[in-house]
């Protein structure tokens, strides 16, 4: 679920924060910019892990901050293909589900990756798994256990960070996958 | 960072210490599980074959019954048990009685 990223960036320290030690401050510009977002083809940036190296500082004429040449590790987010994990669901639509983890909520089940037979319940808005006789719901709060499929950058540029653009696809369709309490122990 | 901190602590990864996952992948290097399987292991604490299905790649045509059995004692001797949602943290309320 979580790797850690090397990554090498020129960082801008600005004016007001010249007083602070030098890697305070290099920190917050991490923080800054990498926080809570996605690198496209890494995943979404969770914090700095650790610094590797960093170079002397320049100032480039007419911009009052200094700009520092760091190589860095970043603490990500990046589920691997094939790994299952425990979410929650948020929502359902005809399209499919709506999962989250509590910091990431980017996480779509597709109708067709639903245990078989499972039909969508237009009035109460709910997925139901047809099983043995049994109607099954989906719903919204419940813990439920999803192999990753696939995991989809919206803009393939790894220079550009984002905000939105990571979704990833899973499937609950195999057995001891689906809602948690559905397998009891 | 806080949401990811609440959402690990919630789960089975929330209650264990290093030495407890030392101990567990000591223990089970004999089976040759992926660094993927052992960290989905650490991180949901499996506690029937049936999760074990899950998590190991093809897990009926390379462990038997016993081996699976064995798998799960390891898990469970271990590391420490799941944390139980909505339980109060009784360290964290005040020492007025």
């Amino acid at each position: 679920m979580f790797k850690l990223a090397v990554l090498e960036d020129t960082l801008r320290i600005s004016p007001e924060r010249f007083s602070l030690p030098k890697f305070d401050a290099l920190c917050y510009a991490v923080h800054r910019k990498y926080s809570n977002r996605i690198v496209p083809g890494v995943g979404l940036c969770v914090g700095l892990w650790d610094w590797l190296k960093a170079e002397e500082d320049y100032l480039h004429p007419g911009d009052g901050g200094s700009w520092t040449k760091v190589i860095f590790r970043l603490l990500v987010f990046e589920p691997q293909v094939g790994e299952v994990i425990i979410g929650r669901v948020e929502h359902s639509s005809s399209e499919g589900l709506y999962v989250s983890v509590d910091f990431f909520n980017n996480i779509f089940i597709d109708r067709l990756a639903l245990q078989e037979p499972s039909v969508f319940d237009e009035e109460e808005q709910v997925w139901i798994w047809k099983y043995q006789g049994h109607d099954l719901h989906i719903d919204v709060g419940e813990d439920i256990r999803f192999r990753v499929v696939k995991v989809v950058y919206e803009n393939s540029d790894r220079s550009s960070v984002s905000t939105g653009a990571m979704t990833v696809q899973g499937s609950i369709a195999g057995d001891g996958l689906g809602l948690v309490s559905w397998w009891p122990k | 960072m806080t949401p990811l901190t609440q959402y690990l602590q919630d789960t089975p990864a929330g209650t264990q210490c290093s030495s407890s996952l030392q101990s567990l992948f000591t223990q089970l290097e004999k089976f040759q599980l992926t660094v993927g399987e052992l960290q989905m292991i650490a991180n949901q604490r499996p506690n029937s074959v049936l999760q074990l299905l899950c998590i190991l790649f093809d897990c009926e045509r390379r462990f038997t019954e016993e081996e699976m059995a064995g798998i799960l004692q390891i898990i469970d001797t271990t590391l420490e048990p799941s944390p139980i949602k909505g339980e109060v943290d009784m360290q964290s309320t005040p020492n007025s009685l």
